[in-house]
């Protein structure tokens, strides 16, 4: 009787609140081992662009870099994707890819020619700003409950969907 | 001797931190140097690299890739929008301000200007790039898209400035435009677009006064542009579009990259 009434309690304190929202997914800045070289990927948010030699290069917001290969422009032929989370910002100069991950600024060496890629060296918090951190919230269109985003868990990356269980912001 | 030596040392240090400096939308336009657009935040010098945050600009010095070293850390100001070096000074767009730093012969920038772009710059929140030729800079300003603080004035406008004199720069003329964005120059033309209306080819030969030659893709959306080797690239956060501009009068699509 008593183990019943406990699993009822516990079962109803635990699900008081349940709500599918959204909750943000950090970036660990100093977790090398996320920059790698992949085959290519849809095109999603796309920002700066790049132009080296025959190369084509795209950033994809917060996500890293697609390389096209632009021999002929009539028809550029995607050659890979360069995973880089929290990216925005690089340069190519023929050798290195010089490329933020939201707080560092990161050293690539990188050839087209060549399979994989590898991370020489980081600068640390080049790209860290002062005073706080912007008040990041869900996009426009959202509305309903979401997980606060708290700086101190790492660098913010994009939101995704997932099951809340507690009432903490709310869009409205 | 001595004295010969230190000329000497002077000039190489100077060309060491001068030359070659085309690695952006502002500098020459050669297949062989990095061609960034015009939202580039991050700008190399031969072997230095100059990386821009919203506020601070960091000099790096990368002579050595594996073991790069940070040279100085300048607090700009906020809103950063872009940086591109039209020797020997590092250009820099904001929402409010274009800053001029000129590079030192030890490659660390030193602030030379700040210039307002608004008389009564709280009225206004702009967002967009500075391009630089010598002695003219080309600016575009838009509040007409993504108007963040929702203010009343509005904003829209290709203007180019005087940079000679750092005392007084001077607004040689504005071209109103829909919602100008990233910009480009090769010779003696200048690519804009229109986040909301294709893109613009003007006529730079008098380069106080782009001359409208035509207007393409109208109504389609255009954030950046590189402009090199006849070959415009075109891009907006979906697709990347590329041109054919040998005959300036009559651009020629050649593709669309959509993955």
């Amino acid at each position: 009787m008593v183990v019943v009434s406990v699993f009822l309690l516990s079962g109803c304190l635990k699900f008081e609140f349940e709500e599918e929202g959204l909750k943000p997914v950090y970036l660990d800045p100093n977790d090398m081992s996320v920059i790698r070289k992949i085959d290519p990927i849809p095109f999603g948010d796309l920002g700066l662009i790049v132009r080296r030699g025959n190369l084509l290069m795209i950033n994809e917001k917060l996500r890293g870099i697609h390389v096209l290969n632009n021999t002929n422009p009539s028809s550029p032929v995607p050659l890979c994707f360069i995973e880089i989370p929290g990216n925005s910002q690089f340069s190519y100069d023929g050798q290195y890819i010089y490329a933020d991950n939201s707080i560092h600024l990161i050293i690539i060496k990188f050839n087209p020619q060549v399979d994989g890629i590898k991370v020489v060296s980081k600068i640390d918090n080049v790209y860290k700003q002062k005073g706080p951190s912007q008040n990041i919230i869900p996009p426009n269109d959202y509305r309903g409950y979401f997980e606060c985003y708290n700086p101190s868990e790492g660098v913010f990356l994009r939101w995704e969907k997932a099951m809340l269980y507690e009432k903490t912001c709310k869009k409205k | 001797m001595k004295k010969f030596i230190y000329v000497l040392g002077i000039f190489l240090l100077s060309a060491c931190s001068y030359s070659g400096g085309g690695s952006s939308s502002g500098g020459s336009n050669s297949s062989t140097d990095t061609l960034s657009g015009s939202y580039s935040k991050i700008v190399q010098v031969d072997h230095l690299i100059y990386a821009i945050n919203s506020q601070f600009l960091s000099t790096i010095d990368v002579t050595n890739p594996e073991k790069p070293v940070e040279l100085s850390k300048i607090d700009v100001g906020f809103d950063i929008e872009n940086i591109v070096f039209n020797a020997p000074y590092l250009i820099i767009g904001s929402a409010q301000h274009m800053y001029i730093y000129e590079v030192t012969s030890k490659g660390i920038p030193v602030k030379k200007v700040e210039q307002d772009y608004f008389d009564f710059s709280d009225q206004v929140c702009t967002s967009d790039p500075v391009i630089a030729r010598q002695d003219r800079a080309y600016v575009t300003l838009s509040s007409l898209v993504e108007d963040k603080c929702n203010r009343a004035v509005k904003v829209n406008e290709l203007r180019v400035y005087d940079i000679s004199d750092f005392d007084n720069l001077k607004l040689l003329s504005t071209t109103t435009m829909k919602s100008p964005k990233g910009l480009a120059f090769d010779r003696q033309y200048l690519f804009v677009c229109d986040q909301k209306d294709g893109f613009s080819v003007f006529d730079i030969s008098n380069k106080d006064k782009p001359v409208l030659i035509r207007k393409y893709e109208s109504g389609t959306e255009a954030y950046d542009v590189i402009a090199a080797d006849n070959l415009l690239t075109i891009v907006n956060s979906k697709k990347i579009k590329q041109y054919d501009y040998s005959d300036i009068e009559n651009i020629q699509f050649l593709s669309e990259i959509d993955l």
